[in-house]
């Protein structure tokens, strides 16, 4: 079951689609299909598909508010990963790293 | 109708009522809240308190809703550090041997939102830990 679980987040990750989903969902939590949809540029049908791949892994719940059904970025299983590697004093240097990272690399 | 401002979800090999127990006695929510005990008596309508490690009371809610073993919903206020109360619901659904547990967070103000976030997904993977192994998590940050 643990291990069926893991492949699946893995897996959802693996696609730079489901990435892209992600991403609009921890920009802006709570969306529909249709918010979703906007700016992707990808069909509602393979947006629906990829959504329905992370709901599987977990990476994404939903929540119905009258007839809206809302997505939600769940990163209960990447917290769970993260701490399967990251040791508890690390987090603060890595943290610092990823400062460094960002602000080398931003645009300017 | 309003909009949890975040939804988490997790899936713990445990029973409905281990998890509830978790999620209400004092035990478990001390070691997660840095000491803080718990004061509550779980009647709908009462208040949630906890209080810090020096005897302060450090957050003030209500219990809205206590239906064990499956919905628990209560609200709170970081005294000193928020204007107004954000509300919990904890709900727990059976999902053959193990037991889900969605967590919505609602109303949360602006600038708690980062710390917040940061926070649950923390908590579930403790509460899976301690659950699951009998051992809370030690988590950084």
């Amino acid at each position: 079951m643990k291990g069926r679980d893991d492949d699946r987040v893995f897996a959802a990750l693996a696609d730079p689609s489901r990435r892209l989903l992600l991403d609009r969902l921890f920009a802006e939590n709570g969306l529909t299909l249709g918010n979703l949809c906007e700016r992707m540029k990808m069909s509602r049908q393979a947006v629906s598909k990829h959504l329905a791949i992370l709901e599987r892994a977990r990476l994404v719940t939903t929540h119905w508010r009258g007839r809206e059904k809302l997505h939600y970025l769940n990163p209960v299983p990447i917290h769970q990963v993260q701490a399967r590697w990251i040791a508890k004093f690390e987090t603060d240097r890595l943290d610092l790293l990823s400062d460094l990272k960002t602000r080398l690399e931003r645009k300017s | 109708m309003d909009k949890p401002t975040f939804v988490y979800q997790i899936h713990i090999a445990t029973t409905p009522e281990r998890m509830w127990e978790a999620l209400t006695s004092g035990d478990f929510l001390e070691k997660y809240w840095y000491g803080r005990r718990f004061r509550t008596d779980w009647i709908v309508g009462s208040p949630v308190q906890t209080i810090s490690p020096e005897g302060a009371v450090d957050w003030d809610g209500k219990v809205l809703r206590f239906e064990p073993p499956r919905f628990l919903s209560y609200s709170f206020q970081i005294l000193g550090f928020q204007k107004r109360s954000s509300r919990l619901e904890f709900e727990i659904e059976p999902q053959g041997k193990a037991v889900r547990l969605t967590l919505r967070h609602f109303d949360i103000e602006e600038p708690c939102v980062k710390g917040i976030s940061e926070a649950w997904p923390a908590f579930c993977s403790t509460l899976k830990s301690l659950l699951e192994t009998g051992k809370a998590m030690e988590l950084g940050g």
